[in-house]
């Protein structure tokens, strides 16, 4: 185990790093602001505990991003972990937090991409929302490269599906991404 | 068309809007809260069938904490129960009905004593107590076990924001795995409060002592009422980006104003302060008026 000092100043650098792409993740990912706050929280807390095994560098936010998808699944199943202190963060999440609008083909691409598995959707998000490339989304799912890029070959292959299925991808969604932040 | 930019575009928050939702101030304070957990090496794997563990915590005046475990077979005191020890217990292990009763009779022992008194019984389970706000006390303010292990709530006897408020945890059988649970205890006279609730929750100093919005003079003239004090002051400059101060009274106008509070330690709060009046809104108006609700107009 690392002396405290320095162990304080491996996690103060990850978390003053990392504290906004993880908020987003869960964010994006939670059904609320109350419930994004707690995962927040209990993903910094696990990574403080398990500081040992974080990878260096570049890669602590895709290892971050794993353990935030694990505290999420236990949170939907019923593990709640709650620390007191997030009262505040939760208020202040609350206070910013909108859940998004969409217009109504977008509301078809939401649909396609809900139809796919808990699995598919989380590998293209990790490429869509965190742009994570198949090295990155390795170390966040915990397994090889390779693992990855025939998972996530398949899954823009189910998804293309669902996009024919309803009939989408006109030029509105074109232009809207085209405009869009992500674009 | 790229389905990577579809993907995207379904992205309900995007990084920008991420940027400035959480102040500095609570930034820091969760770090140094994690960073003020103990980090400790997973205990020794023991395993112990046929339990079902329910804890419901009651934290009494006195402080004392009561664990209720659940058995789903026969009695579990009986077969296989603690070994006789010298040392008095800080647990006390008994059968009431159904349930296996176990008492924290010391809640300011060694954290490693409750830990061995659960081995003792084949359960791995580490208990720590922090000292806590009144309405926190009593509670599971954290709880970090093995997958399958469920929150009691009890809802309606605390104030937690929403949330369920959790009493106990409940761990399935066939657990296997090592838990470790935090439980809120009663504060000693002057002892600073490590899990905190809102000042303003029902059971805490300042509930329907609304004193936000109010200036820094006119707050302490009504704390002072309430026989309250407030030792420590925040305050944050410069926005989300800038820098948060925690001061004495003496570094603070007293026609700032105040713009919430947090408990200290048992009387004493921590009053939040900015130069310029206050503005309520959205949620976080909810928030306090969902723990004001009830007081007197």
């Amino acid at each position: 185990m690392r002396p405290p000092d320095e162990r304080r100043r491996t996690f103060e650098q990850v978390y003053e790093a990392c504290h906004d792409p993880v908020l987003g993740y869960v964010l994006r990912r939670a059904d609320n602001a109350h419930d994004a706050a707690d995962i927040l929280a209990e993903t910094f807390l696990t990574a403080w505990r398990r500081l040992e095994d974080m990878p260096r560098g570049d890669a602590a936010r895709p290892w971050l991003y794993g353990i935030a998808r694990r505290v999420l699944a236990n949170h939907y199943r019923g593990v709640r972990r709650r620390l007191v202190l997030t009262e505040r963060l939760r208020a202040e999440l609350a206070a910013s937090y909108r859940p998004v609008e969409h217009d109504d083909d977008l509301t078809a691409v939401a649909a396609a991409f809900r139809a796919l598995s808990d699995d598919d959707r989380e590998l293209l998000s990790l490429v869509g929302w965190e742009s994570l490339d198949p090295g990155q989304i390795a170390t966040a799912l915990g397994c090889s490269r390779n693992a990855v890029r025939v998972r996530l070959h398949r899954a823009r292959r189910r998804f293309a599906r669902e996009l024919e299925a309803r009939a989408v991808g006109g030029p509105t969604v074109r232009a809207r991404v085209a405009k869009g932040e992500h674009a | 068309m790229n389905h990577d930019d579809l993907i995207s575009s379904l992205a309900t928050t995007t990084d920008e809007e991420v940027a400035g939702m959480v102040s500095t101030r609570t930034r820091s304070e969760l770090a140094e809260h994690i960073m003020s957990t103990p980090v400790e090496p997973a205990p020794a794997r023991r395993r112990r069938r046929g339990l079902v563990i329910g804890v419901p915590l009651v934290v009494a005046a006195a402080g004392t904490a009561a664990v209720v475990v659940a058995a789903t077979t026969g009695s579990p005191a009986s077969p296989g129960g603690p070994p006789l020890r010298a040392e008095p217990a800080v647990l006390t292990f008994s059968t009431q009905g159904k349930y296996l009763v176990v008492k924290v009779k010391d809640p300011l022992a060694d954290p490693a004593r409750y830990r061995k008194e659960f081995a003792a019984h084949g359960m791995n389970i580490r208990l720590t107590l922090v000292p806590a706000s009144p309405s926190v006390a009593g509670t599971v303010v954290e709880a970090d076990g093995g997958d399958g292990i469920q929150m009691i709530s009890g809802k309606g006897k605390c104030f937690s924001g929403g949330g369920s408020c959790p009493v106990g945890v409940r761990i399935p059988i066939g657990f296997h795995g090592s838990a470790s649970i935090t439980f809120g205890r009663a504060a000693r006279p002057g002892e600073q409060y490590t899990s905190t609730n809102s000042a303003f929750a029902p059971g805490e100093a300042l509930h329907c002592v609304d004193i936000r919005g109010r200036t820094v003079d006119d707050a302490l003239a009504t704390l002072r009422r309430h026989k309250v004090s407030a030792p420590i002051f925040h305050y944050e400059e410069g926005g989300n980006g800038g820098q948060a101060y925690n001061v004495g009274r003496d570094k603070i106008p007293g026609t700032w104003y105040v713009t919430t509070a947090d408990p200290w330690a048992p009387g004493q709060v921590m009053l939040w302060v900015q130069r310029t009046r206050p503005e309520s809104h959205g949620d976080a108006a909810a928030y306090y008026r969902r723990l004001m609700s009830g007081c007197p107009r």
